[in-house]
């Protein structure tokens, strides 16, 4: 059995989690700054930087409690080094350095992409954790190659090919905004509020009758955002038109 | 009289085990490791950081622990200059700290910049003047007096332009010294002021066994940091003027 403590800190969130033989989770801990950056209408850069400064090592203390292990246990310090906003980076990073160093394990650095496809192998604690503490069995059963991948977020839109572990095929992406920043924008613009995402959907909810039936403009007057011919896509037309 | 303000006579015999420290500063272009042996230095490396502090401070350390052959876990207090000084290379130095402090249940001091580089020069006399360099020709300055119990500060941090250092280092009354991040047209200029002296270059390198001392005396008396909420002085120019 391996045990990795993982950190991630690329944007706006503070996170850790303990994780064994890469599926399951013991603990996932996760700080969002939404609160800080929403009068603000997205992320600014210095003040996510200086939350994790606050946020590294309660996150990190919380994950291993959560998951009732202690340093010992700890085989390996993952950290996600990238893509991300520099200035955060650099708190998770040297931290899980610091980590590694100190205890004398292997520190695996993962690129922040990679995190999101491999969350899809991940197993919630009480999914193979039963009341008495011991694992269920059989477990849920780990995704299947070759797959495909669609990585959605606030910093990317991507669809990824898999044959095997580790090995990545971008078939296509995003050629300008992410799907995320694209909600975040038309949020802006209607003044929704942010993160926009969750913002739309309230206001597309205040849409719903009495019997549950949704009234929105036809989807028709907008843009479609996929690039005819490849597997790209572009949500800035889609901004524009809203 | 050999004084640390306020604390213990690092030349007095102690009767317990000393306390592994590993000191780091990472304030500015100068990067610098120091491990220590309660008052006892063992190594220190101090150089001009090309790259990031990021890749280069802990492979450092590790030279350091590998030389004089003591395992980074044996670490017990771990100090970081807390600035002023770039945000982002505080923020390694802090996070590094927080790292070894999670991961070692080691205890974080946390020491200004300038604190450390006024300590590391105060057997000079009469008024001291500290520079960090701030970027696009600005420093960051702390004065301080030489006193019988040991070093003063004499007011506030400040962030100065190069008019603004020269009208400040014009203004103090009787001998100053000036000490830190220096050029030779900066140096000229303020040598040539009265009764003002500059250190020579290798007086401008800050020496991290001086904030190793420094973190170690303060450990002494007041305790360790609160690690978790430690953060670096955000100083920037408009902030702690006088
Ligand atoms: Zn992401």
């Amino acid at each position: 059995m391996t045990t990795i403590l993982a950190i991630e800190t690329s944007c706006d969130e503070t996170a850790a989690a303990v994780v064994e033989d890469g599926r399951f989770m013991r603990s996932n801990v996760v700080f969002t700054q939404e609160e800080l950056h929403r009068r603000f209408g997205g992320v600014v850069p210095e003040l996510a930087s200086r939350e994790h400064v606050l946020g590294i090592m309660p996150a990190v203390e919380r994950a291993l409690e959560t998951a009732g292990a202690d340093w010992e246990q700890i085989d390996a310090i993952g950290v996600s080094y990238g893509p991300g906003l520099a200035g955060s980076l650099v708190v998770g990073v040297n931290a899980a350095k610091a980590m590694a160093f100190a205890r004398g394990v292997p520190l695996v650095g993962i690129n922040h992409l990679e995190g999101h496809v491999y969350a899809n192998w991940l197993i919630k604690r009480d999914r193979w954790l039963g009341a008495d503490g011991r694992r269920i069995f059989p477990e849920p059963r780990a995704p299947q190659f070759p797959l495909l991948c669609l990585v959605v977020s606030g910093g990317h839109s991507e669809l990824v090919l898999m044959r095997q572990h580790c090995t990545y095929q971008v078939l296509g992406r995003t050629r300008d905004d992410a799907a995320g920043e694209a909600f975040d924008k038309v949020a802006r613009i209607l003044g929704l509020g942010y993160p926009g995402g969750p913002a739309v959907q309230r206001a597309v909810e205040r849409l719903r009758d009495a019997s549950g039936l949704l009234h929105v403009p036809p989807a028709s007057q907008f843009t479609r955002p996929w690039m005819r011919g490849t597997y790209d896509f572009s949500f800035s037309g889609l901004k524009t038109a809203v | 009289m050999i004084a640390i303000h306020g604390a213990p006579d690092p030349w007095s015999p102690i009767e317990t085990e000393p306390p592994i420290i590993l000191a780091f500063d990472t304030s500015s272009t100068i990067g610098g490791v120091a491990l220590c042996r309660g008052f006892e230095v063992l190594g220190e490396e101090t150089w001009r950081v090309g790259g990031s502090h990021t890749a280069q401070v802990l492979p450092a350390a590790a030279r350091l622990c590998q030389r004089a052959g003591i395992p980074p876990r044996a670490t017990s207090i771990a100090v970081t200059a807390t600035g002023p000084g770039s945000f982002t290379g505080l923020r390694v130095g802090a996070s590094l700290g927080k790292g070894l402090a999670a991961a070692l249940g080691a205890a974080l001091v946390g020491v200004p910049t300038l604190d450390a580089l006024a300590h590391q020069h105060r057997a000079l006399t009469g008024t001291l003047v500290a520079l960090v360099d701030a970027g696009r020709g600005q420093v960051y300055a702390g004065t301080y007096r030489a006193a019988a119990r040991g070093l003063t500060r004499r007011g506030e941090f400040v962030v100065l332009s190069e008019e603004e250092l020269i009208e400040h280092v014009a203004a103090l009354s009787g001998a100053a010294w000036i000490v830190g991040e220096m050029w030779p047209e900066r140096a000229q200029v303020l040598a040539a002021l009265p009764k003002v002296r500059v250190a020579t270059p290798a007086g401008t390198l800050r020496r991290p066994a001086h904030l190793a001392e420094l973190g170690y005396a303060r450990f002494l008396r007041d305790g360790p940091s609160d690690a978790a909420a430690l953060q670096p002085l955000y100083l920037k120019r408009g902030d702690s003027r006088r």
